[in-house]
């Protein structure tokens, strides 16, 4: 896809991490790699706290551009388009900064067998929490929260279905189930 | 430490946001329950003029961050310090952009734990305990602080998850946020600032959503579903599929990288239900779907799933609608 290089951090102590744990661990470990720009997605898809990017910057004590819909780097500088109330704005920092971005910046590119191939040959080295200077301790048992219970969801009551039948009975049977439920 | 509550409080144009006035009155509740204050911790163009205005909202006390222009994220080190004075139980701030980026700064900076998006939160043995879904809706978890941990519990808010107090008055006391310097937060500034033409509604403050996707097909397909939501008293949104066509504005786009809206009824037109769109309208309250394809994903999770052509029955809809009203 494009990575030259890779770093694994992997540590037992690191189960069940919190996001400010994660982001500890993310900025020690950038700490050592001391990009320009260290570029994540705005979002996870488990716990949907969008708070990784701004923490590291935090920790880091760098700048933050956050939900770009458009990264440029010149100038020593970093820009993002960042959708604001009506419009957009252009938020611009110095080198070096934490940027998040939105799907809206690239579309991921297929895999070539070739770059595949080249995959292989490209360094992966794995760092363990002493390798980037954290001790377990540091992390308060990989998180400050806690689950204390998981449930399923509430069964919710199975969907109506209105099919087969002609636009006037459509509207009907909408409205009346709108009705029903005081939402008309 | 103390029991009260804080809340972030974001200013725009000189009007506290509804984001800031929910946010009042969930922490005025959980205050509540806690035997402390509500405290806003107020920040935009207007925050100092109009502080003073949240104690109609519940708040019994206000800190002003900062009342400049620029990315929001600017005031997190005026939020720390103000944080590190107030000491406030815990920090509830609005799962919007601006929202999620202060609390991420305080998470960094206090090394304090965040709970959220929340779908309800209360004080409980003298802390906050959380409920929220995780795994894109497959589980509910209820969280609270691991032992020893520091306060304040920072704590996502989505909208429409508290209601404004209506009719309340009085005014908060406010006060001046410890002098900070900015550091690298301030070092972000906003360069090119671009309007849009037309005023855009804020999606997340709408109790009805009239939403559309792929199946609209262009721009002026979109019409019959503004017509609808005119009906209906409601806005108009879009999946990401409408606004990368470009058919509809980015800011009306509603799922896992746009809009995450709570509204009471949700019609989605011509929008198969991807999960990418999921995740942004599963806490609606009531959906209906309009589709042609009997076999969408979004016949599976909405409450009313009507297999049909939207151009034909939108209008009509609409139609019955107004007559219904009159």
């Amino acid at each position: 896809m494009g990575g030259d290089e890779a770093y694994l951090v992997t540590d037992d102590a690191l189960a069940g991490a919190d996001e400010w744990a994660t982001a500890r661990v993310l900025a020690a470990a950038l700490d050592k790699l001391a990009p320009d720009v260290a570029l994540m997605g705005m979002a996870s898809d488990d716990a949907r706290g969008s708070l990784v990017p701004g923490a590291v910057a935090a920790i880091r004590g760098l700048p933050l551009l956050s939900y770009g819909a458009e990264l440029t780097m010149a100038d020593g500088a970093a820009r993002i388009r960042r959708l604001s109330a009506s419009g957009f704005d252009i938020i611009e920092a110095p080198l070096p900064v934490v940027a998040s971005v939105t799907d809206q910046v690239g579309e991921p590119r297929y895999a070539s067998l070739k770059g595949i191939m080249a995959a292989k040959r490209k360094p992966l080295e794995t760092w363990s929490l002493a390798d980037i200077g954290l001790a377990a301790d540091d992390l308060h048992g990989a998180a400050l929260t806690r689950v204390i219970e998981a449930r399923p969801p509430e069964a919710k009551p199975p969907t109506e279905r209105v099919a087969d039948v002609d636009a006037d009975e459509a509207v009907t049977r909408i409205v009346d189930w709108l009705a029903a439920r005081k939402l008309v | 430490m103390s029991t009260d509550v804080a809340f972030l409080a974001e200013f725009a144009d000189g009007a506290p946001a509804r984001s800031a006035l929910e946010l009042a009155a969930g922490a005025a509740e959980l205050a509540g329950q806690s035997g402390g204050a509500a405290v806003a911790l107020a920040y935009g163009p207007g925050a100092d003029a109009g502080a003073a205005g949240l104690g109609a909202a519940g708040a019994v006390r206000a800190v002003v961050l900062g009342s400049g222009g620029g990315p929001a994220i600017g005031h997190a080190a005026a939020l720390a310090a103000a944080v590190g004075q107030v000491e406030p139980l815990a920090v509830l701030a609005p799962a919007t952009p601006n929202g999620r980026d202060l609390a991420a700064a305080l998470v960094g900076l206090l090394g304090v734990p965040a709970f959220g998006p929340v779908r309800a939160v209360e004080v409980a043995d003298g802390r906050i305990r959380s409920e929220q879904a995780t795994l894109q809706g497959s589980v509910i978890t209820v969280s609270e602080p691991a032992e020893g941990a520091p306060s304040p519990s920072i704590v996502l808010v989505l909208a429409n998850t508290f209601t404004p107090v209506e009719g309340g008055s009085g005014d908060a006391e406010v006060s001046e946020a410890p002098s900070s310097d900015a550091g690298a937060f301030g070092r972000a500034r906003i360069a090119e600032s671009h309007p849009a033409e037309a005023a855009v509604v804020n999606l997340e403050e709408a109790s009805v959503i009239v939403a559309g996707g792929r199946g609209v097909g262009s721009e002026e397909g979109f019409a019959p579903l503004q017509d609808l939501a005119a009906a209906l008293g409601g806005a108009v949104g879009a999946s990401r599929a409408a606004a990368d066509a470009g058919w509809i504005a980015y800011q009306l786009q509603i799922g896992q990288t746009g809009k995450v809206v709570k509204p009471a009824l949700y019609i989605a037109c011509g929008i198969s239900g991807a999960i990418q769109h999921r995740v942004g309208m599963q806490t609606a309250e009531h959906v209906v779907a309009i589709n042609k394809d009997p076999d969408a994903p979004i016949g599976e999770f909405a409450d009313l799933f009507v297999v049909g052509d939207l151009f034909q029955i939108v209008p009509k809809l609409t139609q019955e609608i107004k007559r219904r009203k009159a």
